[in-house]
């Protein structure tokens, strides 16, 4: 059983490998963006030495590696699974003995895998000779900062999952999962540190998902978070994991009721 | 045992309506409105095992719709449906264990990978030991002859490489039902003929249950003891294919192309109190429908004296006939005669429908 799924992931490895291309300009267009956020930073910081209690190198940390680690959770599976609903070739997945959601996961477990050894880790050591960083010298941080992105892979998927199956329901897809893609972004804390928003919106965004993306691992990783709040950060992903899995379901269950396999 | 039991089998699926104009746009965009259209209506039949069934109509008429209920794709909107013992869409992963499905027109193979590949990831989705694949890949491999295409990507494969290659994907876990969709869609004959052979192999050998559909009738000749013909979502035919072509296939038709133009009086008063019927295409053309008791040279023989001829075809009805004739008069109850066929509104176009399906005998 597990094997199958093992495989799932082996493949879409090797898959990420055999287009080689991709691989090549995910690095140069993170380069850019990493880049262009480090002088956008330098520009706001100024001469002031912290904003919002992040220091100029934290602040340098902090967007590598969010980019860093939005480079092992982010998939397409929304995309993927849209287009197999819209395509008619989910049909297939469904006459095979298991579980489609678990199988489009593990296919992006597989590519975050890929990304993680291929273009995460040498990235960062890239990024660290170019840019002054400070990266964490407890191997507990690190542990607990894995942990986290693995968390941050789990509900950023699910909240893939989730937008894709929305092609069930409504004829185009597209508008939402453009949506879901900005908001993972914006509200992630990928392009904004979440501390630089205005107080009521932090306090509306500690009840959504997307914190728990970019944000909660970023500052555990950048020591803003430390000792017992890390353990807190942790279990806020914990809990957002769990709590997904019911809207999920229930997507899931009335899609097959109402599944309508386009073309005959 | 029965493989397949349908009882009242009906669905019935939303369809969104657009409303005209861009009024019609505006309010679309806050109340939509949906009428219910229904692709299958309450239809019941039973398939025992070992038995290959041909699922025909045209298109549109409901044959996917059941197909995809059969696998458990879709959920029935009322009805009782029992598969291999398995209500298809309730226990979905044993159930589908137990099945295989080739969909003509939709790939289940993984499209980057090697078919090999593709077949070991099977291997382990349907849990089959590693000796039984082993042996049984052999056996696919070695009937199909696919040993130079294992290690090619699927994307490199002809559309003829690749069928043979989802025949496969399908029979690896040696299901009892197979189930096919438009299996020879898009091949050539060489391989339509093959996958038939292999079918019937299977059949015999196996004693599996195959249910297909098709829109190639010579599928439904070569293989099917049994027809289901379905239009507009209800069953007109279920029986045997002789018992369908003696019931419709009631004569032949005999085309006549004269030297010089010729009226319908003309040529009816030439074979006089004989019982056909003569129909005429255009000025120089004419047809006669002789029934099958008749003689044809019969009636060649009243004709070929007295009216230069430049040539003759003769026409047997063959199935493609027969269930087109059914598909428009959409009920296989009450046969007509043939000649009425070419009395329809549009005889030019029938006439055209029926030289191609000539040169089709006569290879």
């Amino acid at each position: 059983m597990m094997s199958m799924y093992l495989d799932f992931v082996r493949i879409r490895f090797l898959m990420m490998l055999a287009y080689r291309v991709n691989y090549y300009s995910g690095i140069v267009i993170y380069a850019i963006n990493i880049g262009a956020y480090y002088f956008l930073w330098k520009a706001i910081f100024g001469e002031a030495e912290t904003l919002q209690g992040f220091t100029v190198i934290q602040m340098s940390t902090y967007v590598a590696v969010s980019w860093m680690a939005r480079a092992f959770y982010f998939n397409n599976l929304d995309r993927e699974i849209s287009n197999e609903i819209v395509d008619g070739s989910v049909a297939i997945q469904i006459i095979r003995p298991y579980s489609y959601l678990l199988v489009k996961m593990m296919q992006g477990f597989g590519e975050g895998l890929f990304r993680l050894l291929l273009f995460m880790i040498p990235g960062m050591v890239v990024v660290s000779f170019i840019f002054p960083l400070e990266l964490p010298t407890d191997p507990v941080q690190w542990i607990v900062f894995f942990v986290m992105i693995w968390f941050s892979f789990l509900i950023n998927t699910q909240l893939n999952l989730l937008t894709g199956l929305g092609a069930f329901f409504f004829e185009n897809n597209q508008g939402i999962m453009s949506m879901k893609r900005i908001m993972v972004d914006l509200l992630s804390g990928v392009v904004v540190p979440i501390a630089f928003f205005p107080g009521w919106a932090i306090s509306i965004m500690n009840w959504l998902p997307f914190q728990a993306i970019t944000y909660l691992p970023g500052s555990v990783f950048t020591g803003r978070i430390q000792g017992t709040d890390v353990w807190n950060a942790l279990l806020v992903q914990v809990a957002w994991t769990v709590v997904l899995i019911v809207p999920i379901m229930l997507v899931w269950r009335a899609a097959r009721r109402r599944l309508f396999v386009q073309g005959g | 045992m029965l493989a397949i039991d349908v009882h009242q089998l009906r669905k019935q699926f939303k369809v969104q309506k657009n409303r005209e104009g861009l009024k019609g746009a505006l309010q679309d965009l806050f109340k939509r409105e949906h009428t219910e259209v229904a692709a299958v209506k309450d239809i019941s039949f039973q398939i025992p095992q070992g038995e290959i069934c041909g699922y025909i109509g045209e298109n549109g008429a409901g044959k996917s719709t059941t197909i995809k209920m059969l696998t458990g794709i879709l959920v029935p909107t009322s009805g009782k449906l029992l598969v291999n013992g398995f209500v298809p869409y309730k226990e979905r992963e044993k159930f589908v264990q137990g099945i295989g499905v080739v969909f003509g027109q939709r790939s289940q193979l993984w499209w980057d990978i090697g078919v090999i590949e593709s077949f070991r990831l099977l291997r382990k989705v349907y849990r089959v030991d590693e000796t039984d694949f082993r042996k049984r890949l052999d056996e696919l491999v070695e009937t199909l002859q696919l040993q130079e295409l294992l290690n090619r990507p699927v994307r490199k494969l002809s559309l003829g490489q690749r069928m043979r290659c989802e025949l496969v994907a399908a029979l690896l876990h040696n299901p009892s039902i197979l189930f096919l969709d438009e299996p020879t869609i898009g091949l050539d004959i060489v391989v339509k003929t093959e996958i038939r052979e292999f079918l019937k192999r299977l059949n015999r050998e196996q004693g599996t249950t195959i249910l297909l559909t098709t829109h190639d009738l010579q599928d439904i000749e070569a293989l099917c003891s049994r027809v289901i013909m379905l239009d507009d979502g209800r069953i007109i035919y279920d029986g045997g294919l002789e018992e369908l072509k003696s019931r419709w296939g009631k004569g032949r038709e005999v085309q006549f192309q004269f030297t010089d133009p010729v009226t319908l009086a003309r040529v009816s008063a030439l074979t006089g109190e004989l019982e056909v019927r003569w129909s005429l295409d255009n000025d120089l053309t004419a047809k006669v429908w002789i029934p099958r008791e008749m003689n044809v040279s019969e009636v060649l023989s009243r004709v070929v004296g007295r009216l230069d001829i430049s040539d003759i075809k003769i026409f047997e009805t063959n199935t493609d006939e027969i269930v087109r004739e059914i598909y428009q008069s959409g009920s296989a109850e009450a046969p007509r005669d043939l000649s009425a066929l070419t009395l329809g509104d549009n005889p030019d176009a029938e006439v055209k429908e029926r030289e191609k399906t000539g040169a089709g005998a006569a290879r």
